[in-house]
Formats: structure tokens, sequence, C-alpha cells
């Protein structure tokens, strides 16, 4: 049976297994490689996307829980989105690996309450960039986009 | 100087003499000039394209150190460019772009030993080890081993752009202003770098140096010079991104015990069509048209019994570890022979023996450190596509030249058939210099028969297998005198060797049991220590992988003499910054770098400030640690506080470094801060715990990560610097943990001796030390 769900604003339909994590189904099925691997227990973050403007972690998300909704994945957020501005200005990525995981956090978060902390966030990062991150966050506009 | 050790050295001065007819053969070659697909190249380093742009060949990899930006402002500074118009791409495997400062840095003696045999000796292993050609990254040498040639080479080809604007526009070369590409004269006239390439290309070179440090423009600037977007986007092209047509993904499976060989495997019952399952001696692969499918196919088989291993060595523990650590530090210190397989050396002696001193006050105390592994956020992976006769291999990686030699051994195919492209890591921590993961994907691939493969370790087969940093045990006995000022050292080292165990990976042959500098580095050569001083390593053989990780020796010999150093102010009832300005004296060169850096962080950190008022039921301390390594110097203090239950929170952090010229400023702090970060978190909670023959831990949840609101905002002071750039990635490291006990033991009094600080089960201080 088909699995449907809307993708970064476009409608998809899958034939995979709805027990896949969602994760799987973007890199290896779909191809959308900016949502990263990085523990597959839902513990670092690399793989967070959004589930109806909320995170999630897409590692843990199986295939079956987001039929009917919207994803949006790093891909689908626009080149002018202001966190992803602060997060250039302030050459935050050392390795980068984390960095969109951290950047879709982040867009949930300021979504949702405009100003972000670093506290705010649970992602995890082994190059030890959060000072940038937070120079970053402190660049953002306060109140909601 | 031990006989022994001259003995060596003088066999390695014969030995490096002996190639040398090679090496010059092979050097006399040509250096081949860049390939272009367009444009005019100007020797190997560089080539105008013909939109203006410059490219630059980069041999060393991008895991977050930022070398394509480094690369790029050096480019930028000689030619007078726009940083945003050198477009970086990864150096062609040949010989030139070997990374003669890491080989070099890994010789068996000192840079203070440059006597006349000894310079023979590297003159001739300089000249190996170019022909040798190895290509690769780490020892945080990326900056110093570019510095000189990408320079010289683009100032070299700025000199030939130059000379034929002279002859086009018909005016003196020193009449010329250049901005952007773009040479003006005097009289107006203009001519562009893309104008001028070709008949440049054909100049006779004129006599050309790279700018003096009054002209820089971009070196030492706060400028960007490269866009991180695609990082940001998560676009970079990491190895795991890598989507070929018909792409198949393989999961890899070790033997859970250590020293297990495989038995039997078979696919689980149920299995999916379309799945391969690869066996080799000690790990198995599943291939499926996804990760998950592959994922799922191993847990199957685990459940269904379909995975058989033998010959394991399950009294392998950590208990076991330690006493063979232990029996080693008696021998090192005298007390006990050495037990079998352990060797000792005397990696430094003083002018006098510290056994025989005595004073009023005498000090001994034992440190240990854990396994610890890399976790790099990119978990290995490597993507094969064996077609039309040639291999093509993607990995991040740092070590590409080891690479193509493993894809020749690994498919039989000559050099030329082989195809390596290096990709940025997500991370490299010394990690991806072992290639076992591209080893097992070219063997995947092969099984398999044509079509691409992309091999993944899993987050707790990359946990669990990894080559780890190796426990280390020490101990330093210090002697004061009425003074309080240091009369006696002794420190004794017990570990194994990670550059043996490297380089016996390699080839086993390789191991050649010669002294491995990584074991001694930051407990030799430490200014301010006293006269009468002896440091020994009682090398270990290490039944688990162990392997390079961020820092190397100098994390737990730092670690070591720098906690013990705060023991003795103490003990001299001194303030623990004061005391070390006043060990270090100023007497040579090295001692006022240390003291030079140690006020500087001083007055930076505010250390002479009363500590701000703690929260109830809170203790706040400051502690300090100074660490040269991979010739920078970075001292720091740490302010944290500590409850009455033991929990710790890490508030604020300073770092002053020395590290010569800083060329991207901004990146010098991101990567200092960043691996001070790195060491604190590995200090409060890594570890790698062996329990009958199996690695514990396996993922975050088990080997924490600090989340983000948990990491101390780091200050970081650059101190003006000259010459030439110093190490930066790794620098950050070592200090780290010693600033961090010391300023534990600021805040509660007491002295943590072994690491992890936290306890793994509450996440508060350990009790005991």
């Amino acid at each position: 049976m088909a699995l449907r769900f809307e993708l970064n604003g476009r409608p998809v339909s899958l034939e995979l297994d709805p027990a896949m994590p969602l994760l799987w189904a973007l890199r290896d099925a779909l191809g959308l490689t900016g949502t990263k691997y990085g523990c597959g227990i839902g513990a670092c973050g690399a793989c967070t996307v959004h589930l109806d403007d909320e995170a999630a972690r897409a590692c843990t998300l199986p295939l079956a829980a987001v039929v009917g909704r919207r994803v949006t994945t790093i891909e689908g957020l626009p080149d002018t989105h202001p966190v992803l501005r602060a997060w250039n200005a302030a050459r935050v990525a050392q390795c980068g690996y984390c960095q969109p995981g951290f950047v879709m956090a982040a867009v949930a978060v300021s979504r949702r309450q405009g100003r972000v902390a670093l506290d705010d966030l649970s992602n995890l990062c082994r190059c030890g960039s959060h000072d940038a991150m937070r120079a970053a966050l402190a660049m953002l506009p306060d109140g909601p986009p | 100087m031990k006989p022994g050790r001259r003995r060596f050295l003088a066999g390695g001065a014969l030995a490096a003499g002996g190639v040398l007819a090679v090496a010059g053969w092979w050097n006399s070659r040509s250096d081949p000039a860049l390939p272009l697909e367009r444009g005019t190249a100007f020797g190997a380093w560089l080539g105008v394209l013909p939109d203006g742009r410059v490219q630059v060949a980069l041999p060393n990899q991008e895991m977050g150190q930022g070398i394509d930006a480094l690369v790029a402002r050096l480019v930028a500074e000689e030619l007078d460019l726009d940083p945003f118009a050198v477009q970086v791409v990864p150096a062609p495997l040949e010989p030139v772009y070997a990374n003669l400062t890491l080989l070099m840095d890994g010789l068996p003696w000192e840079p203070g030993e440059d006597m006349a045999w000894t310079q023979g000796a590297r003159w001739g292993a300089e000249r190996l080890v170019r022909a040798l050609g190895v290509q690769a990254t780490g020892g945080s040498t990326s900056t110093r081993n570019l510095w000189r040639p990408v320079r010289e080479a683009a100032a070299a080809a700025r000199a030939r752009l130059l000379a034929e604007a002279a002859r086009r526009l018909d005016a003196p070369v020193d009449t010329f202003v250049v901005a952007d590409g773009v040479v003006t004269a005097p009289s107006g006239r203009r001519a562009a770098y893309a104008e001028l390439a070709e008949a440049a290309g054909r100049l006779a070179q004129p006599m050309s140096t790279p700018k003096p440090p009054s002209d820089w423009r971009l070196i030492g600037s706060e400028r960007p010079s490269l866009d991180i977007t695609t990082k940001t986007r998560g676009t970079a092209g990491y190895a795991i991104d890598v989507r070929l047509p018909g792409l198949r993904f393989a999961v890899v499976r070790h033997a859970p015990v250590v020293g297990a060989r495989l038995v039997t495997a078979s696919l689980p019952l149920g299995a999916e069509e379309g799945l391969s399952l690869v066996t080799d001696a000690d790990w198995v692969a599943v291939v499926g048209s996804t990760t998950w499918h592959a994922l799922q196919a191993l847990d199957a088989m685990d459940a269904q019994e379909r995975l058989v291993w033998r010959d394991g060595d399950t009294t392998l523990d950590d208990a076991a570890l330690l006493q063979l650590r232990e029996a080693a530090l008696r021998a090192a210190t005298g007390e006990a022979l050495p037990p079998p397989g352990v060797v000792l050396r005397e990696v430094e002696a003083g002018a006098s023996d510290p056994q025989s001193v005595e004073g009023p006050v005498t000090l001994s105390a034992r440190y240990e450190l854990p396994y610890l592994a890399h976790a790099t956020m990119e978990p290995p992976n490597c993507t094969v596509h064996l077609h039309d006769g040639g291999c093509e291999v993607w990995a991040g990686n740092q070590a590409p030249s080891l690479l193509l030699r493993l894809c020749t051994a690994e498919t039989g195919l000559p050099a030329d058939r082989c195809t390596v492209h290096t990709l940025p890591m997500g991370g490299g921590f010394g990690r991806k210099a072992d290639l076992d993961f591209a080893r097992q994907a070219l063997r995947v691939a092969r099984a398999v028969g044509g079509g691409p493969v992309q091999l993944l370790w899993p987050r707790e087969q990359d946990i669990r297998h990894d080559v780890f940093r190796p426990a280390v045990s020490a101990r330093i006995d210090a002697v004061l005198g009425e003074d309080g000022r240091l009369r006696a050292w002794r420190h004794a080292i017990a570990g194994p060797s990670v550059t043996g165990a490297f380089m016996a990976r390699i080839h086993h042959r390789l191991d050649a049991g010669l002294p491995d500098r990584t074991n001694a580095e930051g407990a030799v050569h430490v200014p301010g220590l006293p006269a009468a001083r002896r440091v020994v390593h009682a090398q270990t053989p290490s039944p688990v992988r162990v392997g390079y990780w961020r820092g190397v020796g100098h994390v737990p010999n730092a670690f070591a003499v720098q906690a013990c150093l705060d023991e003795c102010a103490q003990a001299a009832g001194a303030d623990p910054l004061a005391w070390r300005l006043a060990q270090l004296g100023d007497a040579t060169p090295q001692a006022r770098r240390h003291a030079r850096v140690l006020r500087a962080l001083g007055g930076f950190s505010g250390w002479a400030d009363p500590l701000p008022a703690a929260p109830a039921g809170w203790r706040l301390g400051r502690g300090l640690a100074i660490a040269e390594s991979f010739r920078s110097v970075v001292g720091a203090v740490l302010e944290l506080a500590v409850n009455e239950q033991g929990a710790v929170r890490l508030l604020r952090a300073w770092c002053s470094v020395d590290c010569g010229v800083a060329v991207d400023p901004v990146n010098v702090r991101a990567q200092v801060a960043g691996g001070f970060l790195f060491g604190l978190n590995a200090a409060l909670h890594g570890r790698i715990t062996l329990e009958g023959g199996r690695v514990l831990q396996s993922n975050f949840h088990d080997l924490p990560v600090l989340a983000p609101g948990a990491m101390p905002a780091v200050q970081v002071d650059i101190l003006p610097g000259e010459g030439s750039p110093a190490g930066v990635g790794e620098i950050g490291v070592p200090p780290a943990a010693p600033a961090l006990v010391n300023a534990l033991h600021a805040a509660t009094g007491r002295r943590v001796r072994r690491l992890p600080v936290l306890d793994a089960a509450t996440g508060r201080l350990s009790n005991g030390d």
C-alpha cells in the first residue's frame, strides 16, 4: 500500500515498509541527503526534520507516522531563512555534518517562540562549534519570523 | 644522549642515506603541472581559469579544520584576489603534494637535536618522504605544510603575470596597482589575469618571494574566505551522501568479542529478495536496497542466532588492562622488572637523576585515563564502484595515498585504474586515518560483483569497534624545596604505541618497534621542570585496537603534568598561576613564550578577580592549565560550579593562544574553542569500558556528548605571533582535562586524578580519585 504525505510542499507516494524510519526513506529511497544519519536512536539530532512545523528526529520516526502529514527537510528551507543566514554569517560550521539538524531544530524553536537560546537545542556537535552558534542565535530577529 | 638512542639515530641516518639515490632520481622528475580543463597552469599548485578565477590544488583533506578556506586565503593574499575568486580542488595524488611536515614531525627525534649527523638524516628522510609522496592530514600540520609551497607558487605566478603585464602595458612592474585580479598601470591602462595568463605561462620565471607581513591584507584578517552555505544546507558532499545510479547499501557487523572469528553466517528466514551477505574473518556485511533493509536483516540474524563467532578473548576487561599498565608503571619507576611484552624507554633525562634528590615536600600522584572513541558525527563509510575494468572509491579519509594503495592491493588493479575521491569529512579527529572501513567496502564491492556499494558502520559499530585512544596510566613523583620550587621530577607513563599499531595495520612489517614520539609528547621538553628530572615510557601491548585521537599523546601527558603542577603549587602554598610563572623563569625562549601566554591569560581571564557569587548549594572554582603542542602554546582557565550532590556545571572558559601567525583568526578561535570543548567532553564523560572482551558502550545514550546548553562559552585570545603558522586543529584539547580537574579542586578541595570525572550511572562526580 502506498504511503502518502507532503514533502517540502509536494505530495509524495512511497511503496515502502511503513516501519522504515523516515530518515532512510529520505536518504536512500528519495536521495534527499541533507538529513544526516548520526545515531539511529534519536539522540544526536543530525536527522532533525519538521513534522507539521515541529522538530522531529527522522531516524526514529516510522513512515507510518508521517502518512497524511507535512514533512519539511533542510532542502525545503528557503535560502533566505533568517536562521540559515545567521548560521552562515556567524561561520558556525566546522565539519558541518550536524549543522542541517541544528538549523532545522533552531527554525522550529524560532517559529514557536521567536528568540532561540542554545539551551533550547538538544542536538549534538562533536566539533564544538557552540560559541559560533551562540553568535548566530544572537543575530536572529526578535519574535517569530 | 644514551648510546642506544645514538645508535638508532645513526642507523636511521644510514638507512635514509641509502635511499637517496632512488629518492634523488624520483625528485629529479619535474613536478607535473596542475591538470586544468581550461585555463593556464602555473606549476603544480595553481592555475588561472578563463574567467579570471584562480584554481588551487589542496592536498589536505577537509574535516572541519577549515583548510579549504585557508588555502584560498593564502592564494588570494599573494595574487591580490578576492578569496571567493579562488576555487579549491583536491590535489591529484602526486609526490609534489606530499605532507612533508606530518611525516617529518613523526620522526623519532626532536627539533632541538639538529646536530650535523641528525641533519643529514633529516635531509635524507625529507627526500625519502617526498619520494613516498604520502598525502595525508593529521598532526595539526595542514597549514604548516602548505604555508611555504602555496605562497611561493602563488608569488611565482604573480611574478609571471606581472611580467607579462609590464610587456603589454609598457610600464615597470613596481608601478602597478593590483586588485581583484586586475593589473592597473599608472597610465590607467588595465589588464586582467585572465587576459595575461596564457602568455605569462610561457614566460621564463622571474625571481619572486611571497609578500612580507607588512603587505598582508588577508592573512590575519577577520574576513571570511570561503562560503560555508553548503555545510549549513547539508550539501557539502560527505562520502555518506554519495548517490549513484543503482547504489546498494551495505551495513557492517563486527565480531562482538575482541579477537573473535566468524564461524558461520546466513541471511535470516524470510529475508527480502535482493539482500546479499558478505563474510570475512571477523566481520560480515549485509547489502540491501536501503540501509534500513540491511540493518533489519542483521538484527534478524542476531535474533535467529545466524551469526556464530568463536575464539574471542572473553577474559579481557578493564581490570586486566589496568593490571598490565600498573605492572608497567612499577617497572618504569624501577620497583619491578618489566612484565613480558613491556618495553621501557627513557624519553627524557635532565642534567641529574631525580631519584637522589630530597626535599621537605614530596608528592606522588597516579593518573588514569580511559580508552576513548572518536565518535565522528559522520560514522565511517565508503562507496566503491568497480566498473569498466577499474575501481572508483569515495571516502572521507585522512590518507588518500594509503587509500589508493589499499585499492590496488584489494582489487589487484594497477594504480592508474583506481580513482580515489576524497570528500569532506563529517569529523575526523584521527579516526579516518585508519581505512579499515574502506578495505571492507572494497571487499564487499568485489564480493557482490559490479554495481556501486556504499558501506556504513552504524553508530554502534563505530563506538564498539573503533581504533581507540589508548588508556594511559601515569605516575609523577615531585620534590619541592624550602622555597616551594621544584627540585626533582620523575614522570612514568604506561600505555601502548599508537604509531606502532597504526603502522602495523598499514603493513605487518612496518611495526618496527621504534620509539613512538607520541607517547612522550607533552611530557618532555616541558619548560619550568627542574634539572633533576626523568621521564620514562613503559610501552605496553594493547589487545584492543588503538589509533590516533585528536591531540594524541599530548592529551594524557598534559593531563598528568598540569594536574600535578597544580598539586605542587598547592603544596607550595602558592597561587597556581604565580607559582607556574616563578617556576618558568625567563632563561629560555620557550620559558618566556609560556610566561607570555600565562601573563596574557591571567589578564584576559580575570584570574586575580574574585569569583562571582555562587547560587545557593553551589561552589565555584577556577582552574588553570597550559600546554604546548604542535608548536603552539595554549593556556586555559575554566570556571565551574559543583553542588552538594556532585553535579558539575561548566560556566565559562578562556584560552590564550600563541600559534605563531594566525592566518585566519576566526578559524583559530573556532578550532581552539572546539578542541577545548572536545577535551572537556572527553574528560567529563568519555570512556570505553571492556567487559568479557566486549565494549559496553554503543551509542550517544551511554557515551554522552554535552548538550549545547551545557557547553561553557569559550573566549579565545590570540597573541600576536611572528614567523610562520603553528598547529591549531588539536591544540585546544590538551589543556582541557587538567583545567577541569584543577577547577574541581578549587571548588571542592578534592583532587580528581582519574578520568572521566563523572560517574556513568549518576552523571555526578565519581567517588574516590
